[in-house]
């Protein structure tokens, strides 16, 4: 189709089922076909995993095609399409599928977790050397005493931050804080919702 | 080019020049009558005798005689000597008319070859043609066409309108220097043409190439310069070292030293199954007794729905408190109802059931029921909580599970005994907790990771009150295990590493930051001090 | 005081609808922040040197109150095409959910066409690496660290995942600017981003990359908002106060 019909199309489309969606919300009676919008969502969602698995073969293809790294695009493709395959066949709850969601994804996640304990806590090391503002002060404070008073170091209990200042800065100062952030950013999530009501901004088709 | 010396040149001359040579012996031997000018027996071909010589003849005759006496030729020239180069002028004074042969002088100055040295060439020379060859003779053989002294056209007459057009009059005399002119052409086939290179051996001689120093000539100033650059590029040892390579080598060395401090800190405490961590005081956590209360009082049988929103990665960390909040509802009999936003939620629920309660009889006998992944985020979740039995849940039972005799009574949410929350995130849990605030009034109870804490905590404050309960991290499975009363459990073996860890990380972060602030303050090396001694 | 969310719904069109239709000033500025201005000049730079961008759009769907992260990513993902495009390396895109990913295929898509060189388009310049949080995050870094990157832009609904990425931007010694509309990852990009985006500042990216007058009027609608909901919360703070003194 066309560009230049399909963006008004695609815009209409969009506007009208955002503006219904909305005022269902609010108008009683309309949420057997709310319900019904929504199932179609979903089942879009569902079919864009399939598109997100060709375009993640389709990445990773043209890697070994061009030799980068094709080893580990290798193992992803095989992956992707055994994985695919088993589950496809046998079901989620299949003995396979669950021993290879056991103890390959669960266990690779955790790894990363873990490396992510490492790289927060090399980020935490160089805070005050990449940046010397006030607010990294602030931070870098806020982060040591809510460390000290998460629990006890090296078996030595500090009652000064666990019963005090720890729950004073985490319920108190920092609950504030983040109330305040909410809110900003539940103005901005309105607001932008809006935009794409309204069609002042299109991030479907330019 | 060479010339057949042997040969009689008569015989290259044109007839009529042949004639007209004829004439001008016959004419000479006229007081002799001692030669014969047809008597040339080299002479094949009849040369004619006209009766009356035409008038470009005589005029040839004419320029002939006035050859002999080249002064008074040079005399009667016109404007045309004027036009012909000094140089060739020059020339003229010590070549004869039509000599090619060198200057004594510049004989020298020719190549060695030339000057005799090589035989080669000598032969060659011998076959040029003789040195008289175009040399005008008393008796004349030939009657050269044109003589050079002479000029060989008559000035023109320029007409008025060109005479107009010009700018002015032609300077008299070349007012070119002396070095510009190039000498005229007093012999020769270019015989009083002007402008031209003199056609003189000199030219054609091929002199040796001058000989330059390869030595470079520099003042002192350009050699300071230069020894600067030279000591600079000496300086520069091999091409710039990659930045992200120079800063990745230090880093990946500090990452690799903070792991192994990590590992070794957690490890640990679990190699000698210390104990020594003291676990936290349930009153300072209210929330924590709170849920521990709610599922205290649970009849046997009760329907509890539990939203297991944990994500793979964060699984390790919720476990132990997962498994002693489960523990706690088996031992009073609930009927658990798994449900879930996300998609790995219902297996990881799986998981944990298998691998930590297979022994428990619900468990083994299956009196838990898997309503399945509840697709559509936030939406799905509303339309769930207002009417879940109309909700689209992706199971892997083939059965409806709300035929099921747990789920047979509840028609709506607020038909569970429990609503509880066990969530790795904090968005999955205001969720929950915002979806359900106005349609749920006997709230929710959480069971969530430490870094979901702060931000669910609000809500146990909220009016009216959404979230009932809430225990979390690690630090919530210790604290539920103390008020159970266990002494064994993943929270109480896990506290002291994570004791010791926490202690790792935060002497970590003081020393690292103490020491960055350090390299800091040093002072930058005098780098001026080198520069100077190079300049 | 009770607000209903229709009420402030309304509030917030009716302020959209006068600041983008009756009031468009453009020439009112903006304070500075210093993320966006370091932005721009790596995205020229990055043209000039003819390195890539990449554009992280995060795990947000579209069907909750996480997509407006990824709007803003989206938003953001437009203006650098319209600058980068026809570079050397054109800017790659990637997202932790697929219906993000095929907005994000469809935005570039429309750009390179109005752009007129619709035939360098190819669908991988839009990519989703990862359908868990943790899987995107590491699904990115081989992207980040094959170094050809030089600025990497995270805006979208990220967790503490983030701080893997901005780890390998470090490495990789490209710049990272980063927000999310997570407070989990802002504390985390707060720490580890170059340049951090806090709070609602990741809803005014469109305003500061010159995406329209309605991203501004946006911009504008959202400070009124703010400062009506301080002034509600100080008037409910002091009301017992009032009714005390009555």
């Amino acid at each position: 189709m066309n560009l230049r019909v399909a963006t008004p199309l695609a815009a209409a489309v969009a506007v009208a089922a955002g503006v219904f969606i909305l005022v269902s919300l609010f108008v009683p009676g309309l949420e057997d076909l709310r319900n019904r919008i929504l199932n179609w969502a979903i089942l879009m969602a569902a079919l864009a995993l399939l598109l997100g698995m060709l375009n993640l073969f389709s990445v990773h293809f043209e890697k070994i095609r061009n030799r980068q790294q094709p080893v580990y695009s290798a193992v992803l493709i095989i992956a992707m399409l055994a994985t695919f395959g088993i589950t496809a066949w046998e079901g989620s709850q299949g003995v396979i599928s669950t021993w290879i969601f056991n103890n390959i994804e669960v266990p690779i996640e955790a790894s990363l977790m873990a490396v992510l304990a490492i790289s927060l806590t090399l980020a935490a090391v160089r805070l005050l050397q990449n940046r010397k503002d006030l607010m990294s002060i602030v931070f870098a404070v806020t982060l040591f005493i809510l460390l000290l008073g998460s629990g006890p170091l090296f078996g030595i209990e500090l009652p000064f931050f666990t019963s005090g200042l720890g729950p004073y800065v985490n319920g108190i100062l920092s609950t504030g804080a983040m109330r305040g952030l909410l809110i900003g950013v539940a103005l901005g999530t309105m607001l932008t919702g809006l935009r794409i009501l309204i069609a002042a901004d299109r991030p479907y088709g330019g | 080019m060479s010339y057949h010396s042997a040969q009689n040149p008569e015989d290259d001359l044109p007839d009529w020049l042949r004639a007209l040579r004829k004439r001008q012996e016959q004419e000479s031997t006229d007081s002799s009558e001692s030669e014969d000018a047809s008597g040339d027996s080299t002479d094949p071909a009849e040369e004619p005798e006209p009766a009356q010589d035409p008038d470009w003849l005589s005029e040839i005759r004419l320029r002939y005689q006035r050859g002999k006496e080249p002064a008074e030729a040079a005399a009667e020239e016109g404007h045309l000597d004027d036009t012909k180069p000094r140089r060739l002028r020059a020339m003229g004074n010590a070549l004869a008319p039509g000599e090619l042969e060198p200057p004594a002088d510049q004989e020298d100055s020719g190549p060695a070859r030339l000057r005799g040295g090589d035989k080669s060439v000598q032969q060659e020379e011998a076959q040029l043609p003789p040195e008289n060859f175009f040399e005008e003779s008393a008796t004349p053989s030939r009657t050269p066409a044109f003589s050079e002294d002479e000029p060989s056209i008559t000035p023109g007459e320029l007409p008025g309108w060109l005479q107009a057009l010009r700018p002015g009059d032609f300077p008299k005399e070349d007012s070119r220097s002396e070095e510009m002119l190039p000498g005229s052409a007093e012999g020769g086939p270019l015989a009083g043409l002007s402008d031209v290179l003199p056609a003189d051996p000199s030219i054609t001689q091929v002199e040796t190439a001058p000989v330059f120093s390869s030595r470079l000539e520099i003042t002192e100033n350009q050699g300071l310069h230069a020894a600067a650059f030279t000591k600079l590029l000496r300086e520069v040892e091999g091409p710039p070292e990659d930045e992200a390579r120079r800063v990745a080598r230090p880093k990946r060395v500090l990452n690799i030293g903070i792991a192994a401090v990590l590992f070794l800190s957690v490890l640990f405490p679990l190699l000698t199954r210390s104990q020594s961590a003291v676990r936290p005081d349930p009153q300072f956590f209210p929330e924590t007794t709170s849920v521990y209360s709610m599922i205290d009082v649970l009849p046997a049988g009760a329907p509890v729905l539990v939203a297991f929103e944990v994500q793979p990665a964060l699984f390790g960390e919720m476990a132990p408190l997962v498994s002693v909040v489960f523990a706690h509802l088996l031992e009073r009999q609930a009927n658990l109802v798994f449900i879930s936003t996300r998609p790995a939620g219902p297996a990881l629920a799986e998981r944990l059931l298998q691998v930590q309660f297979a022994a428990s009889p619900a468990v083994a006998t299956g009196t838990y029921t898997q309503l399945g992944y509840l697709s559509g985020g936030m939406a799905a979740l509303r339309s769930f909580i207002a009417d879940p039995r109309s909700a689209v849940l992706s199971t892997a039972s083939v059965d409806d599970p709300w035929q099921s005799p747990t789920l047979e009574p509840v028609r709506q949410l607020f038909d569970f005994a429990l609503i509880l929350v066990v969530s790795s995130s904090a968005e999955d849990g205001r969720a929950w907790i915002e979806q359900s605030a106005d349609l749920l009034p006997g709230g929710l109870a959480g069971v969530t990771s430490a870094q979901a804490s702060p931000l669910l905590r609000v809500y146990l404050h909220s009016k009216p009150q959404t979230l009932h309960g809430l225990v979390s991290g690690l630090q919530g499975a210790a604290l539920y295990e103390r008020l159970r009363g266990q002494e064994t459990g993943l929270g109480r073996t896990y506290w002291d590493a994570y004791s010791y860890g926490l202690g790792a990380i935060v002497l970590m972060i003081l020393l690292g930051g103490l020491y960055g602030r350090l390299i800091k303050l040093k002072p930058e090396k005098p780098a001026a001090a080198e520069v100077q001694r190079g300049a | 005081m009770n607000v209903s969310p229709l009420e402030l719904i309304g509030l917030a069109l009716a302020l959209l609808l006068i600041y983008s239709l009756l009031l468009p000033d453009a020439r009112r500025t903006i304070r500075s922040i210093k993320a966006f201005g370091e932005l721009r000049r790596t995205i020229e730079l990055s043209v000039e040197d003819g390195s890539r961008l990449q554009i992280n759009l995060g795990g947000g769907g579209l069907l909750g109150p996480d997509s407006a992260a990824a709007f803003a990513g989206l938003t953001l993902l437009r203006q650098v095409n319209n600058i980068a495009a026809d570079s050397d390396q054109p800017p790659v895109a990637t997202t932790g959910d697929t219906l993000l990913m095929l907005l994000a295929q469809d935005t570039m898509r429309h750009t390179y066409s109005r752009l007129t060189i619709g035939d360098q388009y190819h669908p991988r310049l839009g990519q989703a690496t990862g359908l868990t949080s943790f899987s995107y995050a590491a699904g990115t870094l081989p992207l980040i660290l094959e170094r050809s990157v030089s600025a990497s832009a995270l805006i979208g609904s990220y967790g503490e995942e983030v701080a893997l990425i901005t780890a390998a931007s470090q490495q990789a010694g490209a710049f990272s600017l980063g927000g999310s509309n997570t407070l989990n990852g802002q504390a985390v990009l707060f720490g580890s981003a170059q340049e951090p985006l806090i709070g609602e500042e990741v809803f005014a990216t469109g305003a500061y990359m010159d995406s329209g007058a309605a991203h501004r009027a946006s911009l504008r609608a959202q400070d009124v908002l703010r400062w009506l909901i301080i002034l509600l919360l100080i008037l409910t703070a002091l009301s017992p106060l009032v009714a005390g003194f009555q």
